[in-house]
């Protein structure tokens, strides 16, 4: 069949043949055309470069957005790092002033002295219980400043109150052993006031009353017009003064 | 007609070319697509639409294009789905087979008028019987009878053996002459109707 010749020269019907003579080759593409069609094509072309433009973004986007992470990371290491470092720090730098406390340290019984790093002496364990439902008003205390940035001697003093405030409620006769100790040790200790009108409060609950009138006379004689005043005389439901 | 002069049509370089993108494959075988269109019976009114059919289809599949083939047979294949719908479009259109590329060739001043009606007659008959053709075989029957390509182009151009272009224009002559023989029966039936 490879000697397959033209249908003209092979001898085609006439009716065929004049077809076949009436057919024309396919026209070329005229160059109009083919401009026409390019400006078409170009349409398609430029959404395609767009995307391989936008196919380098997430490779750029991705080492961004891995720094940014690591950035962030190292940050929060810093500060976390800070956070745990700060009072250790503040505690160093606060260190200077404890010479000026150490004045009262002969006051203190001994034997009851605590260990520089006190972050569990049998007293200080005491002071974390929960604050007392004690009808006492809790904002004097409340209002110290912060025991682990003041001298050793305040934290103590403010450790032992506390305790005994939280027993006031359920062991108010080892609310009154507390106080004693209180007093033993710091007898003009900082919190001293705080610690008589405890006192006050720990006989009213026990029913002790003659006491503890007793008791917030000598703490107004002591410190006449002060703030406790008022919480004195609710506490005793004096609506005057007791002579 | 002188085959030796028509093989030299630009079918030519039609191995894949590695990188070949797709503005060059635009610029280099438009002018293929755009005579193969023609050759599966395209009409001309709708060669540029067919043709931008076509390199739509190219801008998708060009990168799924790995090279295994000739470029011109990866196109050729192309073309023969964008004619086929161009075909069911055209009958669904009821279209007949009157605007030839008379249209857009130069007339000949010199020609004798009534010569010229009965060319584009013939034109228009030959137009009508070839769409009866299957797509390849037209293809193949007008390369080879209308356009005088030889069968080792025609094969290397749509990407087939030689023998199998011979088949194929074995079996497109049959086709051509039943469906001549059909045509001719329709108009003498219409003749004698009128």
């Amino acid at each position: 069949m490879s000697d397959m010749r033209p249908w003209l020269e092979a001898g085609a019907e006439s009716e065929i043949a004049e077809l076949l003579r009436a057919g024309r080759p396919a026209e070329p593409l005229g160059d109009a055309a083919r401009e026409r069609s390019r400006r078409r094509l170009q349409t398609l072309e430029q959404p395609r470069r767009r995307a391989i433009r936008l196919e380098a973004l997430p490779a750029a986007a991705t080492v961004l957005l891995w720094v940014q992470h690591a950035a962030l990371g190292a940050g929060l290491g810093v500060v976390v790092a800070v956070t745990a470092a700060a009072p250790r720090l503040i505690r160093r730098f606060s260190e200077p002033s404890a010479p000026a406390n150490s004045v009262r340290a002969p006051q203190k019984a001994p034997g009851l002295a605590p260990p520089r790093n006190r972050e569990s002496p049998p007293r200080a364990r005491a002071s974390e219980g929960s604050v007392s439902s004690a009808p006492l008003p809790s904002a004097s205390v409340a209002a110290f400043p912060d025991p682990s940035t003041e001298s050793d001697d305040f934290a103590l003093e403010f450790r032992l109150l506390e305790r005994a405030k939280s027993q006031l409620e359920r062991d108010p006769e080892g609310a009154l052993r507390t106080l004693r100790s209180h007093r033993a040790d710091f007898a003009n200790g900082k919190l001293a006031l705080e610690r008589e009108f405890l006192t006050v409060a720990t006989l009213v609950r026990l029913e002790r009353l003659v006491e503890a009138r007793a008791y917030a006379n000598s703490l107004r004689a002591r410190a006449p017009g002060n703030l406790y005043d008022a919480r004195l005389r609710k506490l005793l439901g004096d609506p005057t003064d007791v002579p | 007609m002188n085959r030796s002069v028509m093989t030299a049509e630009p079918i030519q370089e039609a191995r894949a070319v590695p990188g070949l993108d797709f503005t060059a494959i635009h610029e280099r075988y438009a002018d293929f697509v755009w005579r193969t269109l023609q050759r599966l019976g395209v009409r001309p009114m709708d060669l540029e639409d067919s043709l931008q059919d076509v390199f739509v289809v190219v801008h998708r599949k060009l990168p799924s294009f790995d090279g295994s083939s000739q470029v011109t047979t990866w196109l050729f294949a192309i073309c023969l789905r964008v004619a086929a719908a161009h075909r069911r479009r055209a009958h669904l259109r009821r279209e007949q087979a009157t605007d030839t590329l008379e249209s857009s060739a130069p007339a000949d001043p010199q020609a004798n008028p009534e010569r010229l009606a009965m060319r584009g007659e013939a034109r228009a008959r030959l137009d009508l019987v070839l769409d009866a053709l299957a797509l390849e075989k037209r293809a193949v029957l007008v390369m080879f009878e209308i356009e005088g390509l030889s069968a080792p182009v025609i094969a290397s151009t749509i990407g087939v053996p030689v023998a199998t272009v011979y088949s194929r224009l074995a079996s497109a002559r049959d086709d051509f002459t039943k469906a001549l023989a059909r045509f001719n029966k329709r108009q003498m039936r219409r003749s004698v109707d009128v």
